[in-house]
């Protein structure tokens, strides 16, 4: 970051008048910061489109995991501390939990629904007011792929600000917020 | 050296050679007209005049069902049609069978489940899982996509499965690196 700032003078300075510091104290690249702020919500978008979307290839799996590349993407641009305000601890672990929830809820919800009557997971069964076979495809894409996605995408962007989480010389965390 | 290395190190061998002699049987990787995507044999028997003559007729000739229950195959409904021969694709006779399934299908889905090829003798295949979901997919789930309605539908208790796989290494990783405070 500092060799980039300094062969970039005059942007780095440009970036000080307009009071560009990160979240850590540090000057950011202009270059770096536009790009960003283009591309996250370009991936998430595309992150969407690949969970939903039934006609190309994906799901849930490849969605979630491009869908936290984004929030990745965004804590190494703007600093954990940045990312961890949008995604804070509380939320993170909560939707962790919540994307299994749905999937196994659905399942559930087949049994419940009917009495007994049908299986586990079996969407078909499900009583929406459409057919069958659509019963089975809308239950498969907008609740199971959505669920696997959301546990995926925030169980890798768990992992990467476990990771990333700065301590201070005392051992207490930087910029944690109060749950 | 140690007796044992000497062993391992020539079981090595050895089925590394078997590999490369067995190398030019394997069908081609990925071909989709290979045994594993479109079909497995299960048995053959004699052809005689009746049971050509049954076949074309579309009536599942009583040899070939004593075949199929000495086996325990499920023969329910048995529906046969003619094949005709097409672009890599051997003519012969689809054994359709009603499989109740899907309890909360009202259309009783009859699904083609054997192969009856007609030559010297009568070879009689089982379709493999593959030209189902290939053919059946979209009919039966509403989704487009195949390789979705496979994972979460048809092996969705897999796929539960593998998001809890996921979800537990989170709560590891969690339990590992968080320092204080809670969850």
């Amino acid at each position: 970051m500092s060799k980039r700032t300094v062969s970039k003078k005059s942007k780095r300075e440009a970036g000080k008048k307009e009071g560009k510091e990160g979240a850590d104290g540090e000057e950011r690249d202009v270059i770096v910061d536009t790009v960003a702020r283009v591309m996250i919500p370009l991936s998430q978008m595309f992150a969407l489109y690949v969970m939903i979307g039934t006609e190309g290839a994906g799901g849930g799996f490849q969605g979630g995991v491009i869908f936290a590349a984004s929030l990745i993407l965004l804590a190494t641009v703007f600093g954990v501390k940045k990312g961890r305000d949008v995604l804070p601890e509380g939320e993170n672990a909560i939707l962790n939990s919540l994307g299994l929830y749905i999937y196994a809820g659905v399942g559930l919800l087949c049994m419940v629904l009917l009495w007994g009557a049908a299986e586990y997971l079996n969407y078909g069964a499900f009583p929406l007011p459409v057919e069958y076979a659509l019963r089975r495809g809308y239950l498969v894409t907008y609740a199971v792929e959505v669920g696997i996605g959301i546990t995926v995408a925030t169980v890798f962007a768990s992992l990467f600000f476990d990771l990333a989480w700065r301590e201070d010389v005392l051992g207490r965390d930087e910029g944690r917020r109060d749950l | 050296m140690k007796a044992i290395h000497f062993v391992g190190i020539l079981t090595v061998v050895m089925l590394l050679a078997l590999f490369f002699y067995v190398l030019e049987d394997v069908p081609a990787f990925g071909d989709p007209h290979s045994p594993v995507n479109e079909r497995v044999l299960l048995f053959r028997i004699k052809a005689t005049d009746a049971i050509v003559d049954d076949l074309n007729r579309g009536i599942l000739p009583d040899e070939l069902r004593a075949e199929f229950e000495k086996r325990g195959l499920d023969i329910e409904g048995a529906v046969v049609r003619r094949v005709e021969e097409g672009e890599g694709k051997e003519g012969g006779y689809d054994i359709n069978v009603h499989l109740n399934e899907s309890e909360y299908n009202t259309r009783e889905p009859e699904i083609p489940c054997y192969f009856v090829n007609v030559s010297e003798e009568i070879r009689i295949y089982r379709y493999t899982p593959a030209i189902r979901y290939k053919e059946r997919t979209e009919e039966e789930c509403g989704v487009p996509n195949m390789v979705t309605a496979v994972l979460a539908d048809y092996r969705g208790y897999d796929t539960l499965g593998e998001t809890t796989v996921i979800f537990t290494a989170g709560v590891a990783v969690i339990l590992l690196l968080r320092r204080y405070g809670r969850l």
